[in-house]
């Protein structure tokens, strides 16, 4: 029996969970929950909030050197927009579903809200809703077929699986890129995209801060190895300064990506951190119900840099 | 590893422009110099500054931003427009994403400080908006709308021309650019500062005193920058089997420690 269906038992109201998902409006269902919730912070006393404040592993605040960090987010954001990856601050929520409808996420990693929203979890999936806005409205119109819209941010996110690893906490901060564009034919979104992502990153890792063991892993998702094959035979030509190795056969399944994924590796101190990961997802073409949009993710660490770094 | 390179005067580049300043100008301009290569965001251009000694107005005929990595500090910049480039203790990086189209007027040492009124020391490793200088606001669109080299040449030595002639140059000064030019060109067994001194007709002291109240730095370490500058072409061109001692070091050796010490790298990744 799961915990939902013990507490629908135990106050035996065995359909409530069915009238509250199925028979409300979403609006109806918020107005009801924020009716319960502001009863229950009325019955809340200030003692009792502290002792949530020190229970609560979502609300301590991070363990790093504020200044320090935001000085290096000031620089990678200053380095994405000489790329010009447009740097944007994003609001701390997105609407509810934001990761769960178009990608492989399970809504129960991430802290659902009231006013149909839910705290972001995954900045690529929020820049992937402002771009398909900025497309379906009309406030971006390519001039040219290969034109590309690039935006990229550093948020602070917030997932609510516990963490297992020491270090690791429930927030941490993601910088992102994103690349939206349209297929051309010949993988040529691909190709250019995924280049520009690697010399971002490259600037900003190997040339800004002087992580020389840089080096990038492509990994294949998809049953056909030809974007593989072609995106790695354009980096070879154009970046041959760039360490760059293939998986076509990797060992975990994963269907988050679509075709391509890369790894972002380093090595500090004699060990191999994984600081970044990227690859094609298929949400503006889910978003826009247009096949050929196509979108580059690229996520890196901020928080672990942060800490091989200083 | 792309770690960018360094660009001489000499080398045979079709994005690469060169012009010496007219006989008026020669006691304050090296040269002109204009850089116009194209980049993609996937394929950045980078570009190496050595240490230096020269002041440079960077008039800039392309509105993209640019990085400046200084590979001591690690201090980050990014950059666009016109530009005051100071003098140099460190080794820059420069990357540019979306291509390079500045002209340049590389000045001789301290020289464009008389003309704007700072020291050496004060525009040491800096990389300044050339309008917090001077207002050259109508020069630069000017200089970005005329169409060739030449003729942007001929534009800044009218516009510099009446200015710098209103600026007298000192007996200091005068030694300071003569030594200079001894370290820029050496003689075979020639490069003692000693033999230098003697054929200057200073006395060492005063020459440092020279140096110091001009440049704020050392003849010694001024001649181990232009030294090296020669040493890094020098192996570029013919390797580490080269003569070094023709500009004054002892072996390859020698030439290699400076490089260290200098930019923190060895001369191949130059």
């Amino acid at each position: 029996m799961t915990i939902v269906e013990k507490i629908l038992n135990r106050i035996n109201r065995p359909d409530l969970l069915q009238v509250l998902s199925d028979e409300l409006t979403p609006s109806e269902l918020n107005s009801l929950l924020l009716e319960v919730f502001n009863r229950q912070t009325g019955r809340l006393t200030p003692a009792e909030l502290l002792q949530h404040y020190q229970k609560n592993r979502f609300v301590k605040p991070a363990d790093t050197d504020f200044l320090a960090l935001r000085e290096l987010e000031t620089k990678l954001l200053q380095l994405f927009e000489t790329f010009q990856f447009k740097p944007i601050e994003l609001s701390p929520v997105a609407p509810l579903g934001s990761c769960s409808v178009v990608a492989t996420a399970d809504q129960q990693k991430i802290l659902s809200a009231l006013r149909g929203t839910e705290v972001l979890a995954d900045a690529t999936n929020a820049l992937a809703l402002h771009v398909s806005d900025l497309k379906k409205s009309g406030q971006w119109k390519p001039v040219f077929a290969t034109d590309q819209l690039r935006f990229s941010t550093i948020q602070r996110h917030v997932r609510t699986p516990k963490v297992a690893i020491a270090g690791h906490t429930q927030h941490f901060k993601i910088g992102c890129l994103v690349s939206s564009g349209r297929d051309t034919g010949s993988f040529q979104f691909e190709r250019e995209s995924l280049a520009e992502h690697l010399a971002v990153v490259t600037a900003v890792l190997r040339d800004a801060l002087r992580m020389d063991t840089l080096r990038f892993k492509l990994i294949q998702r998809s049953d056909d190895g030809r974007l593989l094959e072609q995106v790695k035979d354009h980096l070879l030509q154009l970046r041959p300064d760039l360490v760059i190795e293939t998986e076509t056969t990797p060992d975990r399944e994963n269907r988050y990506y679509k075709g391509l994924q890369y790894k972002v590796l380093v090595t500090v101190r004699g060990q191999d951190y994984e600081i970044g990961d990227g690859g094609f997802v298929d949400w503006t073409q889910q978003l826009l119900q247009n096949k050929k949009e196509r979108f580059l993710i690229t996520g890196l660490g901020v928080e672990l840099l942060f800490r091989l770094v200083s | 590893m792309n770690k960018g390179r360094v660009i001489y005067e000499d080398e045979a580049e079709p994005h690469f422009r060169l012009a010496y300043p007219s006989p008026a100008l020669t006691v304050f301009i090296e040269y002109y110099f204009e850089v116009h290569q194209p980049a993609t965001l996937s394929n950045p251009l980078y570009l190496n500054g050595l240490p230096n000694l020269s002041n440079l107005l960077c008039i800039s005929l392309n509105p993209q931003k640019w990085l400046s990595i200084n590979q001591k500090t690690g201090a980050i910049k990014t950059v666009h427009g016109s530009r005051l480039l100071g003098n140099l203790t460190d080794l820059h990086t420069s990357i540019y994403p979306g291509g390079v189209h500045e002209f340049y007027v590389k000045f001789k040492p301290a020289m464009l400080g008389n003309l704007f009124h700072f020291s050496n020391l004060e525009v040491e490793n800096l990389n300044a908006d050339l309008s917090s200088f001077t207002r050259l606001d109508e020069l630069q669109d000017h200089l970005q709308t005329v169409p060739s080299f030449g003729e942007r040449v001929r534009l800044m030595e009218s516009v510099l021309l009446p200015k710098i002639q209103r600026v007298t140059i000192d007996h200091r000064q005068k030694i300071v650019q003569a030594a200079l030019q001894k370290f820029e060109k050496p003689a075979i067994n020639r490069t003692h500062l000693g033999l230098i001194c003697r054929e200057l007709g200073v006395s060492y002291p005063s020459l440092h005193r020279y140096f110091n109240e001009t440049l704020g730095y050392s003849p010694k370490y001024c001649q181990k920058l232009l030294r090296f500058k020669h040493g890094l072409r020098l192996y570029k061109q013919h390797g580490s089997r080269c003569p070094f001692e023709e500009v004054g070091y002892t072996d390859f050796s020698h030439f290699l420690k400076d490089a260290r010490q200098l930019t923190q790298r060895s001369p191949s990744e130059l």
